[in-house]
């Protein structure tokens, strides 16, 4: 446990947050993370923001969508050949503290990638909102049905990724759909993987941001259409 | 000749033509596209054709059997367009990623 956090690159997908990126960011800065923003095309001055700050800032061309994202952020990791990454979302829902959990179980050598979950424990579990327990439990049942992996959590960004994860898994879902992607991606490359207990913080402001019920009929509608036609 | 076949034929025919020539290097595609511009040619000049056939497939009507076939035709357009739709979206996502990774 003895592993320096420089070696740990912090991926920070942003679509438009200008109003909370920068107290996210520090937050990882402080604690002594690399950290790299994909500016998904943000067109709100989210780049303004963080311009100051000591980190790596990517920006696509064009906005395709959180998984396509990630997916910038861990080639990036890939060239400068980083030892971990871990995903974490912008919008200020997830908290640093949570990073040194997620990380253990990828030193000890026991998992190739750790997957952050609001349910199991019973404080983190009373934070979630009721719909959203339901709309992700439904979810959960659908990544089950899907990918055929049975968690306790869906559609959670937190996650950390070792050197062999970060080298195996390819998201090839722009979209929000990336999140039961990465679950088939774990399957299929054998990777271990682990679920550990995270507090998701919902704010007036990551409620607005987050995905609505509505934005769930789409990714399944994703899922449903390529499970089809490929 | 019935009016509809004035309209039909000539519009199949210009069809023909067009695909033919456009489809030069395709030849797959140029093929399908032309049993199916011909077998739509055949089916306009002798519209009871269609009937035949439907009855020893055991479908009452002719037009119900090209109704199908139409509807078979339009499934499988849909999919292959979404294909390749799909095969842009990569394309453009790798070359948006590239660009960004050089910046």
């Amino acid at each position: 446990m003895t592993q320096p956090n420089e070696q740990i690159l912090v991926i920070v997908p942003a679509y438009n947050e200008a109003a909370v990126i920068r107290k996210t960011v520090r937050g990882l800065l402080d604690a002594g993370y690399p950290v790299v923003v994909v500016d998904d095309c943000s067109t709100d001055g989210t780049a303004e923001k963080i311009s100051d700050l000591n980190l790596f800032y990517i920006r696509h061309a064009i906005n395709l969508g959180q998984g396509a994202a990630l997916m910038t952020g861990m080639a990036f990791a890939r060239r400068r050949d980083m030892d971990y990454v871990v995903h974490f979302d912008a919008d200020g829902q997830h908290q640093v503290e949570d990073i040194p959990g997620l990380l253990a179980p990828l030193l000890e050598g026991v998992a190739d990638i750790t997957l952050g979950s609001r349910f199991l424990r019973r404080e983190s579990r009373r934070l979630v909102p009721p719909l959203r327990r339901v709309l992700l439990k439904i979810a959960v049942l659908i990544n089950g049905l899907f990918a055929n992996m049975w968690l306790t959590d869906a559609h959670n960004g937190l996650r950390a990724l070792n050197h062999r994860a970060l080298e195996k898994i390819q998201l090839r879902e722009n979209g929000m759909a990336h999140a039961t992607e990465i679950l088939s991606e774990i399957r299929q490359k054998k990777l271990r993987y682990r679920e550990v207990p995270m507090k998701a913080r919902y704010t007036e402001y990551s409620r607005s941001k987050g995905q609505s019920a509505l934005d769930s009929l789409s990714i399944l509608t994703d899922l449903i259409i390529r499970k089809i036609f490929l | 000749m019935k009016p509809f076949q004035f309209i039909l034929v000539p519009v199949i025919l210009f069809l023909l033509v067009l695909f033919f020539r456009r489809l030069r290097h395709q030849p797959v595609m140029r093929i399908l596209v032309m049993v199916v511009l011909v077998a739509g040619l055949v089916f306009s000049v002798f519209p009871d054709s269609t009937t035949l056939i439907a009855n020893v497939l055991g479908i009452g009507r002719g037009t119900d059997l090209v109704m199908y076939l139409g509807m078979l035709g339009l499934f499988s357009v849909s999919g292959l367009l979404y294909l390749r739709i799909l095969k842009l979206e990569r394309m453009i996502t790798e070359i948006v990623r590239q660009k960004a990774l050089e910046e």
